[in-house]
């Protein structure tokens, strides 16, 4: 087989390129006319693009190519263990058993900690909230053991034993103001008279009203009450005569709002009384958080009355204060202020010299997520040992008030507990209640429970049947029944006395069955008749109704005293 | 060679014919481009306007329509401007878009009746007008755009058992519309129900999947239920369509619970970088710079912030606590009484609205409603309630005579 012949092979002038697929003279030729028609028609063709894209990308926003770019980090929590959980949730209080809230509570409860704590930032935050809130569900009950169950086995130990008193409800004082929310009231002879004058705290208005004990027990059933100063939203008031002048005058812890934040509006306010039973407003302290509770005494020991202040503020703000008087004349108004300590949460103080050293101490309990009751033992002036005289089991345990009372008759000073508050979650809990704390004496003291109670808010010692003892009587505040699912309001006994029948042993008995609205409550013998008179705040936080007239105060009277 | 050139000669004498002809070609594709380009992007621009329309991703509407109206200044484009501001509650762009609609050529019943569904919308009018019935009258379209109004003008007036019966109506009638479904999710947002709202979000997501309004509404209901993952995953999607500061708000919020603050930061500024006055983020930032004690930039950012919503609790707060950290206590007093009194006034509305779900019939305490929301500066809403008592007694006296203070 022979090859087909090749055409013979054009010599070129100069080397051509390497494998030409088209001899070099006819593709130049091409070039000439083709590529030049390729070249207007590709122009053509990528004007037409280039208008169409340029059309096309009108409006359409440039921040598009940007969310590309965006790096989103992987969250970075360690490996949840039940040591690290332990140690994680109890760095700012006790460790909170996960039985203390309903399953569904804790999600809400423990974000809302993740958040306080800076999104870990400001308290370290090692554990994914979420898987933490997946170990307290697993753990937690469905529902509290509450509803009405807590309440009929408190109400049938009363039942065993029939009440040496009965209570019925007589009177009222009324407020022109709508909704008011009694948050303190106190009976004392503020005007010198022969009888005793009740003053009442409405913290929603801020009015500070005085009624004589007459227009509450009188005939006509109910009475009016003048308003004799205002302040912002009060909480406390307390009758003393602070600049000695033989005129009882008024000092108000003024909270500043009437829901709990963190400011700088919380004051407190003395009215003066003046020659003519009138009262001046004269601020003591301003620009502090929200003061709940304030005291008088000499706690310096140098003649004069010092004030006591439980600023309870909220998250970040509160402290326990005291205002040194240095007024040196009538009219010069003056109180230097020593901070004693900064935990939020302080709500009621009291002074006395508990380790009968001779100085001035104090006594304050906390709540938030403390729940204690701590001395401040005076060393020097103003100098302060701490001594933790008794911690609540969890920090959910919503402390409201103490008294000190010599309950068992031994001739020391006991404390009177109330754990019920629900402005924190709105829940009822099967804890709440009433305790006492009996004093051992070398600052130690036993807790005792008394009772459950859900809202304790305030208990007061007193010999309610004339027996010679000390018996007791609470009141409850509930909150609004919407907030408290199925279970209704009067499911829940509103106010309570608890006989004491032998030394250190109690009784209980329901006075008030289904409207747990009362916040405080005062004791005492208004028409000095030998018998004792309850005096019941009234209030709800959430009221819908705006009727003219509401009640401020109930008066619970026994049945053989004079309509 | 001869053959060569026998066969190059027709190639020359065509050459200035090809040439030509090329010209020809050119000139008549130029002349077609430039005669098509602009019906052809106004197209382009009037169909994407109507698919973002359709998506409920009104920002995009708005931009898609007015690139069409660039290039073709029509009655349509102008309508359709209308249409969308209306549903943006922009009134005020709403009113000029139609009329120039109307000087453009736009027929004067379909210019009433886009007037009246904005009426409707608003809640301006009840159910029960004259006016309303012959709305019914629609094609499939207006059908939805009735619809929709009602539902609205029923939410605006707190008539929410009205809106609920609507929005089951169109349910029933149109099971495949994801929009009832957006809408009753939009409620449940409203009342704060967000595993109702997440429920409703994921239907109206799988019956249309180009959503933007439900999958950010998907986002929010997880975000508010802590599930911040998933939330996060619901943000990208939306990213990749369009990224805007509500987008980057709650991707920043998600981060930021994740404890990724930095990253939470960067999301913020970018909202900031898309909407220099975007409310949330502006808060959000003042109050991480707030939580890094950097009082100068937060300084900044909430007194933009409360600039804004002057009579917000939130902003008034974190800038209260801001100044009283960085020492100007009495200014920080003055911002705590407007926290602690915007406060109130929100804790009383939300314990009458509560209390007014379950009593519809309670006029008085609508009334106090509006009047706590006008007296803490949200006209607009305490419009809506006065309007709502209308609704229910014509011969309300003393909501009539608010709403004639108010509005001129």
């Amino acid at each position: 087989m022979t090859r087909p012949r090749r055409p013979p092979r054009r010599p070129s002038p100069a080397p051509s390129p390497p494998i030409p697929s088209t001899p070099a003279p006819v593709a130049a030729a091409r070039r000439s006319t083709v590529g030049k028609r390729w070249f207007w028609a590709a122009g053509l063709a990528a004007l037409l693009v280039a208008l169409t894209v340029l059309a096309w990308r009108v409006g359409v926003p440039a921040t598009r190519a940007e969310a590309v770019e965006f790096e989103f980090p992987e969250p970075n929590f360690a490996t949840l263990t039940e040591p690290k959980i332990r140690e994680l949730c109890s760095r700012c209080h006790l460790f909170p058993a996960p039985d203390i809230l309903p399953r569904e509570q804790w999600s809400t409860t423990i974000w809302q900690m993740y958040v306080e704590a800076g999104y870990g930032r400001t308290v370290p935050w090692p554990l994914a909230p979420a898987e933490l809130i997946a170990w307290y569900e697993q753990r937690a009950p469905e529902h509290l053991p509450v509803s009405s169950a807590v309440n009929d086995a408190a109400r049938g130990a009363g039942e065993a034993s029939p009440p040496t008193v009965e209570f019925h409800q007589r009177n009222v004082l009324l407020s022109d103001q709508p909704h008011p929310f009694t948050s303190d009231i106190q009976i004392a002879n503020v005007l010198r008279s022969d009888a005793l004058e009740v003053v009442v705290c409405d913290m929603h208005s801020g009015a500070i009203l005085l009624a004589g004990a007459d227009s509450l027990l009188g005939a006509t059933q109910r009475g009016p009450a003048a308003t004799v100063g205002h302040v912002t939203h009060p909480a406390r008031v307390h009758v003393v005569d602070l600049d000695q002048d033989g005129r009882q005058d008024l000092v108000v812890a003024d909270l500043g709002s009437f829901m709990a934040l963190d400011h700088n509006l919380g004051s407190v306010v003395w009215l003066r009384q003046t020659d003519d039973a009138t009262f001046e407003p004269i601020p003591l302290a301003t620009q502090l958080g929200r003061v709940a509770d304030v005291q008088t005494d000499d706690i310096d020991g140098d003649g004069d009355l010092d004030l006591l202040v439980a600023e309870f503020g909220w998250k970040f703000t509160g402290h326990v204060i005291v205002f040194e008087n240095e007024s040196t004349a009538p009219g010069d108004v003056r109180f230097s202020r020593h901070d004693i300590d900064g935990l939020a949460g302080a709500m009621q103080i009291a002074a006395g010299d508990f380790d009968h050293d001779g100085r001035r101490d104090m006594l304050v309990l906390y709540s938030q997520q403390h729940e204690m009751l701590r001395y401040y033992l005076q060393r020097g002036e103003f100098v302060y040992e701490v001594v933790d005289i008794h911690r609540a089991p969890h920090p959910a345990w919503g402390y409201t008030g103490f008294q000190l009372a010599d309950l068992d008759g031994d001739d020391d000073l006991d404390v009177l507990l109330t754990n019920g508050d629900m402005f924190d979650n709105s829940i009822v809990k099967p804890y709440h209640g009433i305790e006492w704390l009996e004093n051992q004496g070398a600052l130690r003291f036993e807790p005792q429970w008394l009772t459950a109670l859900p809202g304790a808010y305030r208990a007061v010692a007193a010999d309610v049947d004339n027996d010679g003892d000390q018996d007791i009587v609470a009141c409850a505040l509930v909150e609004n029944p919407q907030f408290i699912g199925d279970a209704s309001r009067s499911q829940f006994d509103g106010l309570i006395w608890l006989e004491q029948t032998h030394r250190g042993q109690f009784v209980r008995h329901a006075i008030d069955r289904d409207s747990p609205q009362h916040a405080t409550l005062a004791i005492a013998d208004l028409d000095r008749d030998g018998w004792l008179e309850l005096l019941v705040g009234a209030g709800e936080f959430q009221a819908i109704s705006t009727a003219a007239a509401a009640v401020l105060v109930e008066v619970w009277r026994t049945p053989g005293e004079t309509p | 060679m001869s053959g060569r050139r026998t066969r190059r000669e027709p190639a020359a004498k065509d050459k200035p014919q090809r040439r030509r002809t090329l010209v020809v070609l050119l000139v008549v594709l130029v002349g077609l481009a430039v005669y098509s380009v602009r019906p052809l992007t106004y197209q382009y621009h009037f169909r994407q306007a109507r698919r973002a329309f359709e998506a409920r991703e009104y920002a995009a509407a708005v931009a898609a329509l007015e690139s069409a109206a660039a290039w073709r200044d029509s009655a349509e484009a102008h309508f359709w401007l209308a249409r969308t501001y209306r549903h943006l509650n922009r009134p005020d762009r709403f009113t000029r878009h139609l009329q120039q609609a109307v000087q453009r050529g736009l027929a004067p019943e379909l210019a009433e009746r886009e007037q009246l569904l904005a009426v409707v919308q608003s809640g301006q009018i009840a159910m029960s007008d004259p006016r309303v019935a012959p709305l019914f009258v629609a094609s499939d379209e207006d059908y939805f755009e009735v619809h929709d109004a009602m539902v609205r003008g029923a939410f605006e007036t707190f008539d929410t058992e009205l809106a609920l019966r609507l929005i089951d109506s169109w349910q029933q009638g149109f099971p495949q519309d994801p929009e009832p479904y957006v809408l009753r999710g939009m409620y449940f947002v409203f009342v704060q129900q967000w595993s109702a709202a997440e429920a409703e979000f994921r239907e109206a997501l799988e019956r249309g999947s180009d959503r933007r309004d439900a999958r950010l509404g998907l986002a929010k209901a997880l975000r508010e239920q802590n599930r911040f993952a998933e939330a996060l995953r619901e943000y990208r999607q939306c990213l990749a369509s369009e990224p805007d500061a509500d987008v980057w708000f709650g991707i920043g919020e998600c981060l930021k619970m994740q404890g990724s603050l930095e990253a939470a930061r960067a999301a913020w500024e970018r909202g900031l970088a898309a909407d220099a006055n975007h409310y949330d983020c502006l808060l959000a930032l003042g109050e991480l710079e707030l939580l890094a004690n950097r009082w100068p930039a937060a300084l900044r950012l909430l007194e933009q912030a409360v600039a804004l919503k002057p009579h917000e609790f939130n902003v008034r707060y974190a800038l209260a606590k801001t100044l009283l950290f960085s020492g100007s206590d009495a200014a920080a007093a003055d911002q705590f009484r407007l926290a602690a009194d915007a406060q109130q006034a929100a804790t009383r509305v939300a314990a009458l609205s509560t209390y007014v779900a379950e009593h519809p019939d309670d006029l008085e305490k609508r009334f106090e409603i509006a009047e706590i929301l006008l007296s803490h500066g949200q006209t607009q809403v305490g419009l809506s309630w006065l309007r709502g008592i209308l609704h229910l007694d014509p011969n309300h006296a003393a909501a009539r005579r608010r709403i004639a203070e108010i509005t001129p």
